[in-house]
């Protein structure tokens, strides 16, 4: 028996979906890298949240984070790993999926 | 899902959208135009070397902006191969249209209705997010349409000067603004 569209949303990895880590690492798999401030301007989030967020990703394997000085100014560049890269697309690929499937349903399915 | 899309979208073109690093580069094309109106009945243009002078200045202007926006929005580099195919792509057409133009003259100008066609494309793409891009593709059909209705050549001049300077002061102006709207909205959940 096939899984109803809205099972299969329950076996997301909750690590991408997220929203604000799904909204991270769409940014980053639409560039080569990023740094903090540019995250945080796009997610509209906070300081703690964002790097709680960078935390986990990093810890997961998906993102890398680099922290340098750029004079005297700390810098902290951010980019995806192939991991990371990878399980974005298949995310996306995913929901586009469940996305169609969703539409195609009807409660007799049920 | 919008948000995700202004997202996948800002980071995409986030060079692009610094918009007023334009800006400067409208002055000499509209100072140029200025004179032309001013000077028409004399037949003087605005010299050479200080119009070249203000390109440059321009150019170099545009690289503080940039630093400004860096520290106001900060880095995303983008992927390599986008711009440049996009800008090579768009090179390539204009000068190929301009030799096509050369060969057969057309009561238009070809590289002014493809630049019109590429910009309505680009105000219309992403829900019309970058709209301003269509005003300045119709006043390109507008230019176009000035030889073929015996437009005298000094006073398209004087178009054409204004509209490369209006039309890089009103994309500066829009991308600005939409890079603004799209890095000052609310929490992403």
């Amino acid at each position: 028996m096939t899984r109803q569209p809205f099972e299969e949303m329950s076996s997301l990895d909750r690590l991408v979906h997220d929203p604000a880590r799904l909204a991270i690492l769409t940014a980053l798999s639409a560039c080569r890298s990023a740094d903090f401030l540019f995250l945080l301007s796009l997610t509209g989030l906070t300081k703690g949240n964002l790097s709680g967020h960078l935390g986990k990703l990093e810890h997961g394997g998906l993102v890398t984070i680099t922290k340098s000085f750029k004079g005297k100014v700390p810098h902290t560049g951010i980019s995806l790993t192939a991991a990371g890269r990878d399980a974005i697309r298949g995310h996306w690929k995913r929901l586009e999926q469940l996305h169609r499937a969703a539409k195609r349903w009807t409660p007799s399915e049920a | 899902m919008n948000d995700l899309r202004r997202i996948l979208y800002v980071t995409e073109h986030y060079r692009q959208l610094q918009g007023l690093r334009l800006l400067p580069l409208s002055v000499p094309f509209l100072l140029s135009a200025i004179w032309r109106i001013a000077a028409s009945a004399a037949g003087s243009t605005l010299p050479r070397a200080g119009w070249l002078g203000l390109l440059a200045a321009g150019v170099a202007a545009s690289v503080p902006i940039g630093r400004y926006y860096t520290r106001r929005f900060g880095r995303a580099n983008a992927l390599p191969w986008r711009a440049a195919a996009a800008l090579v792509g768009a090179t390539a057409a204009v000068v190929g249209l301009e030799w096509v133009q050369e060969l057969r003259p057309l009561p238009v100008s070809l590289p002014v209705v493809f630049v019109a066609i590429a910009l309505a494309r680009l105000g219309l793409s992403a829900d019309g997010l970058r709209i301003h891009y269509v005003w300045i593709a119709a006043a390109c059909v507008v230019f176009t349409a000035l030889a073929p209705l015996g437009v005298p050549l000094d006073v398209r001049a004087a178009a054409l000067d204004l509209l490369v300077g209006g039309g890089l002061a009103a994309a500066a102006i829009g991308d600005d603004r939409v890079l603004r709207r799209a890095l000052t909205r609310r929490a992403i959940a």
